[in-house]
Formats: structure tokens, C-alpha cells, sequence
């Protein structure tokens, strides 16, 4: 490490580094998971893709044009490369030549692979290759931001906490037109709220939130932040203000337990936070009460039971008609269904008391059981 | 000057034994990726093969974790498993929940993406100098292919096209009305798989050229490309495998001629600004032609007419 980022005494704030490594993580987590909240729900999950990995050649740009890593003038130009690739892809789907999904992937690789030459080929950027794709959180300690000399303080923890402002009130001042225009666009277009206006203010925000985190998590592991802990919990409610405090407290949670499970390892942070992430997705995605798999799971086989139950009591009704006995092996031989099955159903149907079975082992009807039929086939 | 160094590097190609196998490690790829990424443009899947492309990485890791070979094969093996188990990820998560495809394809990229990283950092902290290398996969590095790598790609890219010339009808069909194809009793599950198979082929190869996360410029741009020119799915596979081949060739020459620059990136921009060019020149649909073609027309009473019609459609659509 260089020399010169000593924490010197008297610095007004002294933290441990490890406490600073996980205030980064959990700062940039929350920032993306709430924008990525937006990201979502719009399906625009793959333009965040592609913004975030165009701001590299911005930030190599602005890197070389004032020669050092002063946060400003990088923001400012990554969000300009972030708002170059959005335009750059509208352009081109517009034009009709490319499907929008062609022309993301047309255009953010380009720019990438500019940056990544930029940067692999000028000796004077600092920033390592594969620094670009996963960021450098566990520098976060050195870098520190200076005041008239004074030393103020973790840069990341500044520049991130800022960046929290920004998107609280962003989201806070513009949470009726984000609202509207996400859910229904054209009723925002109809009431005079700009949806076209508030998609490039969040493309903004997009690309101001994918520039700050991208020194601690990189290009890639960024869309991490973005879109799983969105979608987990976009899984778990229906409202828009609770998805957005879940989706951060996901981001946080997996921010958390990421870098624990990086300590112990001895693995990259940025990484273990992106795969935390996705077994926090992973677990939503089997448990979620209403929309896991396993309540989808339950509620599927539930209702095939309650058809098949229909259908066999249908099938006994119609062979009573036509004077015919049911037994089990009926039921399996017309239904083609399996001896276990149809013997399952048979109990079933007995125990609900929709059928009594006699001393042959023939099904009879009940009166409730010729209701439930008759239910069944209207 | 510059110029001069790549013409000496494409004489290279025949003289050079080292450049040889790395321009023709760097063409297979791009010929396989030009020919199967048609499919994946004319699907509407472009960004699956990004997704496919980044989930392959851990299968490198693992792969290397528990063979502890860097035997290219084994590596591929593991990537393939990975971007397959990737897009059939994708997929579950599109089909059981109400989470659409833009955001399933980015849990698959970026969650298989670090998990990715976590592996890499974890076999170089365990394995020292011995692990150097794997890194290679995220940016490519055509210059580290040798002969055997080359044939192993070789052998990969001609299955793919076999396949792809025996159910070349099977695709085209599903492709583009699938529908149809059911009604013709085409078991559509099984093509849409093989498809995707051979896609997933195509990304392993480009691993070594390209790297993970530039592979999805090498499905779509060539394919692009070759659309400007042709309306007929034939010509437009042979085109973007040329354009494709091209690129790659061309891509690694510079690279190698340059100290410690990746292929993949060099690559990317070369297949850019063929679509680029494609874009403005092609006879029938490019900028340049069209605005040729506005400029001779003599002008007529309608013209008003349409113009205002234009500019009315433009302002519908901003």
C-alpha cells in the first residue's frame, strides 16, 4: 500500500477498517437496492447492465483529463458515459435497424472493451483490470478524503453516504411520479407527470449510484445489487413502499453476511456479497409465503387434487346412472391413473364422506358426494 | 507505423508458428459465435448469451478446484455445465414467478459472476503462482492458446456446425414461427434445447479469446451486421461467420502485437465497426444510401405530404 494514507492523529474520525469496509458494503448494497427497486419493476434490469459497465470509459476519461481520482469529476464522467449508452442504445432501436436487446449488447461491450483498453494501456490510471470487473472494497480504509489537509475520514464512506442522501430524496420527492409512471405510463403521460422526464432523471441516478459503487464492487458484481435483492422482494410483497425498505434490507443483510463469510475465507469481498446475495434470492424464491415455489408447489397440487376429485365423483355419478358398480380399480382402469392414486382418492372421498363403500368394495354415492358432483360438472 | 506492425503481424500468420494457432483459435470462434449468434438475434435472446456467458465462469473454477488440471478441455466441461445450469436458471425463474426475463438474466449474470470471482480468489490464495492463468478467461487471452487448445476448439466448432446443418431446417422453423413448427409435430422443447446447447458450445470456445464478459458482442454484433445485408437466414449465417472470422483474426493480431493487451476487448471493437460500417453502407438499408436515395428522388406534391407525416410519427414516438 502507499505510504501516505497513515491515518494521522488528531483525524476526526477514527474507525476501524474493518468497520469501514462494511459501512462501504452496506452503503452501496442500500443504494442500489432501493434505485434497483425501479429497475425492476420497469424490466429494466439490463439497461442497469449496461450502464454500469459503460461508466468505465468515463471514468478513465475523467481520470485522464484532470489526473487524479478526484470524485467529482469522475461522477460527472461516468454519469455522462451512463447517459451516452442509454441515448447510443435508443438511437439505435429507434432507428429500426436492432431489437433493443441486440443494441444493449451492442453498445455497452464496445464502450467496455474501449475502457478496458484505456486502461490496460495508460501506465497512469491506477485502476487494475480485474479491478474493473469486482472493485477494490478491501482498499476502502486507505483511501481517505482530505480536507485543507485535514484528514476528514473514509472517501468511500463520504462519497457513498452522500450519494445515500441523494437517492432518499430522490425517490422521496419523486415517489408519486416514479410510482405512476411505473405502474401505468400512460396515465402519468395523461396527468402531466413527464414519465419520459423521470426515466432519464433515474437513468441519472442509475449511472451516479453504478460510478460511486463501482470502485468498491466493479462493473459487473453491481448488477448484483441492483436486481437480486429487488427481485427477492419482489417476491415477497405487493407494495411499493415495503419492497423498497425489503429490497434494502436484504441489500444490507447480504452486504453483511458476505463480508463475514469473505473474512473467513479469505476470498473477495465484493464477490461473497454477490453470491450472498443470490442464496438470500435462492431462499425467497423456495420459501416466499405466497410466491416460492413451494406454496406455488402446494397450491398446483391442491388444485389437481380438488380436479381429480371432481372428476371422480363425476365418473361414479355417471356410471350409477348406467347402473354400473364402481370399484377402485374402475376408477384406475377409465382414468388411467395408478392403483396408489385411485385408492388414495377412494379414502379420501369415503373420509370426506361424499362416498360409503359397501362389502364388494363398490363406491357409493352420498347425498353430499351427488351434491359436490353435480357442483363439479355445472 | 501502426499499420505496418499488423501487416508484418498478418504475414505472421504464415510464417509465425505461435501466431498461427492463435489466429486460428481467434477465427474458430469467431466463425462458430457469427454463425449460431444469428439464432440468438433472430430469437429476441440476445442478452442470454451475456447471462450463459458469465455463469460459465465458476464451472472454470470449479472445474480447475476439483480436476486441479488447466487441461482446456476439463475447463470447458466445467464452463459448459455452468452456462447451461445458468440458463436453465434463467429460465425456472422466468417460469415460475412473475420476475421477468431482463431482471432473471441479471440475478443469473451477476450472482454466477461472483460466485465466479469468489472461486478464482480463492484458488489463488490457496494455489500461489500455480493458479495464474484462469484469470485469463475474463478478458481473453488468444495469445496463450497452443496447438492442442486449438484443435480441442476445432473439434467443438465442427460439432456445432454439424448440428447446425443437420437441424438447420428445425431451427430456421422454430425460429421464426414457432408455432408452426408444433403444428408440424416438431418436438419444439427438445430443438429449443439443442439450440441452446450449441449456443452454450459456441460462448465455451470464445472463453479463451474473448473472456466471459465480452463473449455476448460476439453472438450479436457479427449477426447484426450480416443482417443489414441479407433478408435470407443462409446468407446471413455465412456473412456473419465471415464477419465474425474476420474479426477475431484481425482482433488478435493486434493484440499480439501489442504487450499485454487482451484479445477480447480488441476483438469487440473490431466486430463494432464492422456492424458500423454495415449500419452506414449496406445498399439497401444503410444511413448512407438511404440519404443518396432522398437526395435524387425529384420532388413531388406527396413529398409534403409525407414529410409532415414522418414528423408527426417522430413526435409520436418522443
Amino acid at each position: 500500500m502507499k505510504s501516505k494514507p497513515q491515518i494521522k492523529k488528531g483525524a476526526i474520525m477514527e474507525i476501524s477498517s474493518d468497520l469501514i469496509i462494511i459501512g462501504t458494503a452496506v452503503l452501496v448494497a442500500a443504494n442500489c437496492a432501493s434505485i434497483g427497486v425501479f429497475l425492476v419493476l420497469r424490466q429494466m434490469a439490463m439497461m442497469s447492465d449496461a450502464i454500469s459497465h459503460a461508466v468505465l470509459l468515463g471514468i478513465v476519461i475523467a481520470i485522464f483529463a484532470v489526473g487524479g481520482r478526484e470524485p467529482i469529476p469522475v461522477i460527472v464522467g461516468g454519469v455522462l458515459s451512463g447517459i451516452l449508452t442509454v441515448s447510443l442504445v435508443e438511437l439505435l432501436y429507434r432507428s429500426g435497424k436492432l431489437k433493443q436487446d441486440s443494441s444493449i449488447g451492442i453498445i455497452f461491450p464496445f464502450l467496455f472493451a474501449i475502457g478496458v483498453i484505456l486502461v490496460t494501456q495508460a501506465g497512469n490510471v491506477h485502476i487494475d483490470a480485474q479491478h474493473v470487473l469486482y472493485g477494490s472494497i478491501e482498499f476502502a480504509p486507505f483511501d481517505l478524503l482530505y480536507l485543507d489537509e485535514l484528514n476528514i475520514g473514509s472517501k468511500s464512506l463520504w462519497v457513498l453516504g452522500i450519494l445515500a442522501i441523494a437517492n432518499v430524496s430522490f425517490i422521496g420527492i419523486l415517489y408519486k411520479e416514479l410510482k405512476i409512471s411505473t405502474f401505468d405510463k400512460s396515465l402519468a403521460l395523461g396527468v402531466g407527470l413527464m414519465p419520459l422526464l423521470v426515466h432519464y432523471l433515474l437513468m441519472i441516478m442509475v449511472a451516479t449510484t453504478a460510478v460511486v459503487a463501482f470502485e468498491s464492487v466493479g462493473a459487473i458484481l453491481v448488477i448484483a445489487f441492483f436486481i437480486v435483492p429487488a427481485s427477492a422482494s419482489y417476491l415477497l410483497t405487493e407494495r411499493l413502499s415495503r419492497m423498497l425498505v425489503l429490497s434494502v434490507s436484504l441489500g444490507t443483510v447480504s452486504a453483511v453476511i458476505g463480508y463475514l463469510f469473505a473474512i473467513i475465507a479469505d476470498v473477495s469481498i465484493s464477490g461473497s456479497m454477490a453470491t450472498t446475495a443470490g442464496i438470500i434470492f435462492g431462499l425467497t424464491w423456495v420459501f416466499a409465503p405466497n410466491r416460492g415455489l413451494i406454496s406455488r408447489w402446494r397450491r398446483i397440487s391442491k388444485q389437481r387434487f380438488e380436479i381429480d376429485l371432481g372428476i371422480v365423483l363425476t365418473l361414479i355419478q355417471n356410471e350409477h346412472d348406467a347402473d354400473r358398480q364402481v370399484s377402485t380399480s374402475t376408477i384406475s382402469n377409465s382414468l388411467g391413473w395408478s392403483k396408489e392414486y385411485s385408492k388414495k382418492l377412494a379414502e379420501f372421498v369415503k373420509a370426506q364422506k361424499f362416498v360409503e363403500i359397501d362389502a364388494q368394495g363398490n363406491l357409493i354415492l352420498t347425498g353430499l358426494g351427488l351434491k359436490k358432483a353435480e357442483n363439479f360438472s355445472n | 507505423m501502426v499499420l505496418e506492425e499488423i501487416f508484418s503481424a498478418f504475414l505472421g500468420i504464415f510464417t509465425d508458428y505461435t501466431l498461427r494457432y492463435v489466429a486460428l483459435g481467434s477465427a474458430i470462434l469467431g466463425i462458430t459465435s457469427g454463425a449460431l449468434g444469428c439464432f440468438t438475434v433472430l430469437r429476441k435472446q440476445s442478452l442470454f448469451g451475456d447471462a450463459l456467458a458469465h455463469a460459465a465462469l465458476p464451472g472454470i473454477g470449479f472445474a480447475y478446484l476439483f480436476a486441479g488440471t488447466k487441461d482446456s478441455l476439463l475447463l470447458m466441461l466445467g464452463a459448459a455445465i455452468f452456462a447451461w445450469f445458468g440458463g436453465i436458471i434463467t429460465l425456472a425463474i422466468t417460469s415460475t414467478t412473475r420476475i421477468k426475463q431482463d431482471a432473471a438474466l441479471g440475478i443469473t449474470l451477476s450472482v454466477f459472476f461472483g460466485l465466479g470471482i469468489v472461486l478464482l480468489t480463492y484458488l489463488q490464495n490457496i494455489g500461489g503462482a500455480s493458479q495464474g492463468g484462469l484469470d485469463r478467461f475474463l478478458f481473453g487471452q488468444a495469445a496463450a492458446l497452443i496447438e492442442s487448445d486449438v484443435i480441442n476448439l476445432g473439434i467443438l466448432a465442427s460439432f456445432c456446425f454439424a448440428v447446425l446443418i443437420v437441424f438447420y431446417k428445425e431451427f430456421k422453423i422454430t425460429t421464426f414461427d414457432s408455432s408452426f413448427g408444433k403444428s408440424l409435430g416438431f418436438p419444439i422443447k427438445y430443438i429449443n434445447a439443442l439450440l441452446t446447447s450449441v449456443i452454450v458450445v459456441a460462448v465455451v470456445i470464445g472463453l479463451h479469446t474473448v473472456g466471459v464478459v465480452l463473449m455476448v458482442s460476439m453472438l450479436i454484433a457479427p449477426a447484426a451486421a450480416a443482417r443489414q445485408w441479407t433478408s435470407n437466414l443462409k446468407n446471413m449465417i455465412i456473412l456473419s461467420a465471415i464477419f465474425g472470422g474476420l474479426s477475431g483474426i484481425i482482433g488478435s493480431m493486434i493484440s499480439s502485437t501489442t504487450e499485454g493487451m487482451s484479445t477480447g476487448p480488441v476483438i469487440v471493437i473490431t466486430i463494432t465497426a464492422i456492424l458500423g460500417i454495415s449500419l452506414l453502407f449496406s445498399p439497401k438499408q444503410g444511413y448512407l444510401f438511404r440519404y443518396l436515395r432522398n437526395q435524387r428522388k425529384s420532388p413531388s406534391p406527396l413529398d409534403e405530404i409525407k414529410t409532415t407525416d414522418k414528423e408527426r410519427s417522430n413526435h409520436g414516438n418522443f
